[in-house]
């Protein structure tokens, strides 16, 4: 059945920075999404993410988590309904307004999508190269974030030749490395151990300290109960506020 | 800080990178571009010059033929009477109206411009050629060539007046076409340049599109990508015209060569001449930004369908 959610200053972290903020960062009225030939994935999604959030999507495989990351990151245009992003109707954007847009946006896709003809240090820097920052300013936090996610001795490995928890960290990094106002998340702890994992929330919370937005798509349940922050449940293509209990990986 | 080895400064930019964002001329598609571009050039090239040397012969036909009469007088044993009536010829073409000089070619002078296909002068000697008289009209070249005809007549019913007029139709109307085919086929050869690098270009996009999703998702503008296919393949262009050009100036020096023995017959052609070379030249700069433009017009319509 679908709802609307409530502004989420009331369910996400009251200590949160830009809880507060007065617009949404994100807005989603009645949108569905079905892909060419396909059945509708996403229905009538109605919610508003205020800047600041830390919102957990949870829900069971097939459920549409990863087809709403994908309308966030703006990798799909919706078949119906309006998206609103920035306060910006997402739908009658100039195509050359997009690129300032998803520079504010920061994803860990859940196969990582990382670039293999280029190195790991060249995919973390690849965020802030797009942004126009100096070889100066790149350098040295690329270099240090991928030491702090445990990649120091991988620095200038492709990675193809990383495992896939490692992929997933530099994956983790390329996401973050510029602070973005959102960072999105699709099952970004799927392929780590329980140690990394810990260590890729703590690295979220200090993103949404700092004022991100932070959005993670996941089916862990023990991740989303530990975190304590709002959750959202999509199932059958419907969006639910709170957890499902049942549809959920304990 | 310098930067580390390996890294180069993007000029125009305060990115730096090392490699390239988009591994272009790694997966061999546009590998043999280059080879494709030098034949279209190759032929190109060679068309360009038979345009230009059709072009020219036109203008020297036109100019050199029209406003100049030839007159025939038929050779007779007797030398001194053939003389006679040459002189009575002569005296009668300078005294008409609009003509400004008038000239008998000597034995010698016929029989050059019969000996390419008549052979040496031994049998030359043998026949009787009719004495040429070279006439120059004044003006616009108008001269009432009846009249001329009628006062000729008299002193020879064999004389023969030549204003060129069918044989210069016929000349210039196969100049023309040579021509008109030769232009065409240069506006081909260029169409398939074109053809050529917009097919390279959507075939590069669909190799990377992986690629460019990613760049696009993390927030590059089309220009970011656009720029790193054009650069790309208007490099693959260039070597390719470049060695059509070489190719054909070398083909070029070959019938220079070759021709350099055989004595001028219809018009003279000179491969080498500035104006042959020049334009050849000229293909691989007016390539370049043919090539340029095309695979900019198409990366920029291709990623304009990308989300």
């Amino acid at each position: 059945m679908p709802f609307s959610l409530p502004p989420l200053a009331s369910v996400s972290d009251s200590e949160s920075a830009l809880a507060a903020a007065t617009a949404p960062l994100i807005h989603f009225d009645h949108v569905g999404l079905r892909y060419p030939g396909g059945a509708e994935v996403l229905r009538d999604l109605t919610f508003s993410v205020p800047a600041g959030s830390f919102v957990f999507v949870t829900g069971p495989s097939g459920a549409g988590k990863t087809s709403l990351i994908r309308l966030l990151y703006l990798g799909h245009r919706p078949s119906r309904g309006l998206i609103r992003l920035f306060g910006q109707d997402i739908a009658t954007l100039p195509r050359e307004d997009l690129p300032a847009i998803r520079r504010r946006i920061g994803v860990v896709f859940q196969d990582f999508q990382l670039l293999n003809h280029l190195s790991v240090v060249d995919n973390v820097a690849l965020p802030l190269r797009l942004a126009g920052a100096d070889f100066a300013e790149v350098d040295e936090p690329v270099r240090d974030l991928l030491r702090w996610v445990g990649l120091g001795e991988r620095l200038d490995a492709s990675p193809a030749t990383l495992s896939g928890g490692e992929q997933q960290r530099v994956a983790i990094a390329r996401a973050v490395i510029n602070q973005p106002a959102i960072l999105l998340a699709d099952e970004p702890t799927g392929n780590v151990d329980d140690r990394i994992a810990a260590r890729l929330m703590h690295l979220f919370g200090q993103l949404h300290k700092m004022g991100t937005t932070v959005i993670v798509a996941t089916h862990n349940k023990a991740l989303i109960e530990e975190a304590g922050h709002a959750v959202m449940t999509l199932k059958d293509g419907y969006l639910y506020p709170g957890l499902l209990e049942d549809e959920l990986v304990p | 800080m310098s930067l580390p080895a390996g890294w180069e400064s993007e000029p125009g930019s305060r990115l730096a990178r090392r490699g390239q964002d988009i591994p272009l001329g790694r997966r061999g598609a546009d590998r043999f571009l280059p080879y494709v571009l030098g034949a279209i050039t190759f032929l190109g090239a060679l068309m360009l010059v038979v345009a230009i040397v059709a072009v020219e012969s036109l203008r020297v036909w036109d100019t050199g033929l029209t406003g100049t009469l030839t007159v025939q007088v038929p050779s007779l044993e007797d030398a001194d009477g053939t003389a006679a009536r040459v002189a009575r010829a002569v005296r009668v073409l300078e005294q008409a109206d609009g003509v400004a000089e008038v000239r008998a070619l000597s034995p010698a002078e016929s029989a050059a411009l019969v000996e390419p296909w008549l052979g040496d002068a031994e049998i030359l000697a043998e026949l009787m050629l009719p004495v040429l008289i070279d006439v120059e009209l004044a003006g616009d070249g108008a001269v009432d060539t009846i009249a001329l005809a009628i006062a000729l007549e008299e002193i020879d019913p064999g004389i023969q007046i030549d204003d060129h007029g069918e044989w210069v139709n016929r000349v210039l109307g196969l100049a023309q076409a040579i021509a008109g085919i030769a232009v065409v086929s240069v506006a081909i050869v260029a169409l398939a340049l074109i053809a050529a690098i917009v097919f390279a270009t959507r075939s590069g996009i669909a190799a990377h599109r992986h690629t460019i999703a990613m760049l696009h998702l993390m927030g590059a503008p089309d220009g970011f990508v656009g720029r790193q296919f054009q650069r790309h393949m208007a490099l693959l262009a260039l070597r390719g015209l470049i060695m059509g050009v070489g190719l054909a100036l070398l083909a070029l020096a070959g019938i220079a060569w070759a021709a350099a023995d055989v004595p001028a017959l219809v018009v003279s052609i000179d491969p080498l001449a500035w104006t042959n070379v020049g334009a050849v030249l000229l293909i691989v700069p007016v390539g370049f930004a043919i090539a340029l433009v095309a695979a900019r017009l198409t990366v920029m319509r291709t990623l304009a369908r990308m989300p």
